[in-house]
């Protein structure tokens, strides 16, 4: 498999991937472009993989998560979302999405990365504990506590 | 801190999550990026600054590994004595009195004497070998320690008189081994003085006294490997 021709098929679900990790556009760049470098300079060793695209998977998780224990000391949260959407039937859908990116933008970088292999790429809890280096049972742990808090939306949506 | 929950996650709030991720995924713009060769231009980029750094490392290192083998190789014939040592202050040439001494193991025929009851000594020059292991060799490095200073207490052990052994003795370790110390007399003379004899062993006569001495401490080397032996070098032991 050519390296070319891989990322031009799946550049862009990676690239995907990165931003629901980061929540944010450049960072999701930077984190994908250091994967490609990584992974072409073992680019045999990719394609000997039984997944190549979880591979790169785990080098974009494992670059997120070392780049957030970097910078866990420096980096300030600034920016709580501005503004309050109107409340109406059609937009209490739209009121809990923006209320669980504010809550995920607010999970440590370890839960954020659990719950996104949890319910974006439907990973098990073996196969996130292997990408994210923690035991399975950490895995059940990290996940019921991070939807522990998202239960109040889930409140509001049904009274709404 | 988000708190522990109390029990197991609504199904509501997993298909909200599901469908938020779903949704913020697609809505991804593309970036309209050539990943592929960023990617070859990162790694290009990579190999270069490695290279860069090999490179410097190595302008750096290799002279200076040459440096500290030249230093420290003791087979090299054309080294000069100087290059080793290792102290950055210059050792300055060994007092001919201590090069003599340390020339042999047993010291060149000096006549020793006691040091006079009125001699006022200015400095004192002690003379010694030291013996070192380098390379699986033993080397013998010829030191010299001087004092000019709190010279009292060493001076009145020099001229106590000896002490004979009190009859019936039993002296297990008997030496008649010179003390190596040279006195330089107000007059500028230096004499090459006696411990004086005290019981069994004159050595251990003045040991304490040394505590009280600043000696500085010179030394050269080598001043003959191939002839040394593995013995214990001649002469008072340091304090």
């Amino acid at each position: 498999m050519d390296f070319d021709e891989y990322v031009r098929a799946r550049g862009p679900a990676l690239l995907r991937f990165a931003y629901l990790l980061s929540g944010d556009r450049h960072t999701a760049e930077d984190l994908t472009q250091t994967a490609l470098q990584d992974a072409l300079v073992h680019w045999r060793k990719v394609t000997r993989a039984e997944h190549p695209e979880r591979y790169l998977q785990r080098m974009i998780t494992n670059r997120f998560l070392q780049s957030r224990r970097r910078r866990a000391s420096t980096e300030v949260v600034t920016a709580e979302p501005s503004g309050t959407a109107a409340t109406g039937d059609g937009m209490a859908g739209v009121i809990d999405r923006d209320e669980i990116r504010r809550l995920l933008a607010h999970l440590p970088a370890r839960s954020r990365a659990v719950l996104i292999l949890r319910y974006y790429l439907d990973l098990d809890d073996e196969a996130i504990a292997a990408f994210v280096g923690v035991a399975p049972v950490t895995v059940r742990s990290i996940v019921s506590r991070s939807l522990g808090a998202l239960r109040p939306l889930a409140a509001h949506r049904t009274e709404s | 801190m988000i708190p522990m929950p109390s029990a197991g996650p609504s199904p509501d709030v997993e298909a909200a999550l599901r469908e938020t991720l779903a949704e913020d995924a697609d809505a991804f713009p593309g970036t309209g990026l050539d990943l592929a060769g960023r990617a070859r231009a990162g790694v290009r980029r990579r190999h270069r600054r490695t290279l860069l750094v090999t490179a410097t490392a190595l302008v750096l290192a290799v002279p200076a590994g040459w440096l500290s083998w030249q230093q420290l190789d003791t087979t090299a014939p054309q080294r000069p004595a100087q290059a080793f040592v290792s102290s950055p202050r210059p050792t300055p040439p060994l007092d001919p009195r201590c090069r003599a001494q340390a020339a042999t193991l047993s010291g060149p025929a000096i006549r020793w004497q006691r040091l006079p009851a009125d001699a006022r000594v200015t400095e004192v020059l002690r003379c010694g070998v030291k013996f070192e292991n380098r390379n699986g060799e033993l080397w013998r490095v010829a030191v010299q320690e001087r004092a000019t200073e709190g010279l009292a207490g060493l001076v009145a052990i020099l001229k106590t008189p000896d002490r004979p052994i009190p009859p019936g003795t039993v002296c297990t370790l008997l030496t008649t081994t010179s003390s190596p110390i040279w006195a330089r007399l107000d007059d500028g003379r230096w004499l090459p003085v006696l411990w004086p004899q005290a019981g069994c062993n004159p050595i251990f006569v003045g040991r304490d006294v040394y505590a009280g001495v600043h000696f500085v401490t010179e030394r050269e080397e080598p001043v003959a490997a191939a002839a040394v032996a593995t013995v214990d070098p001649p002469g008072p032991k340091k304090p």
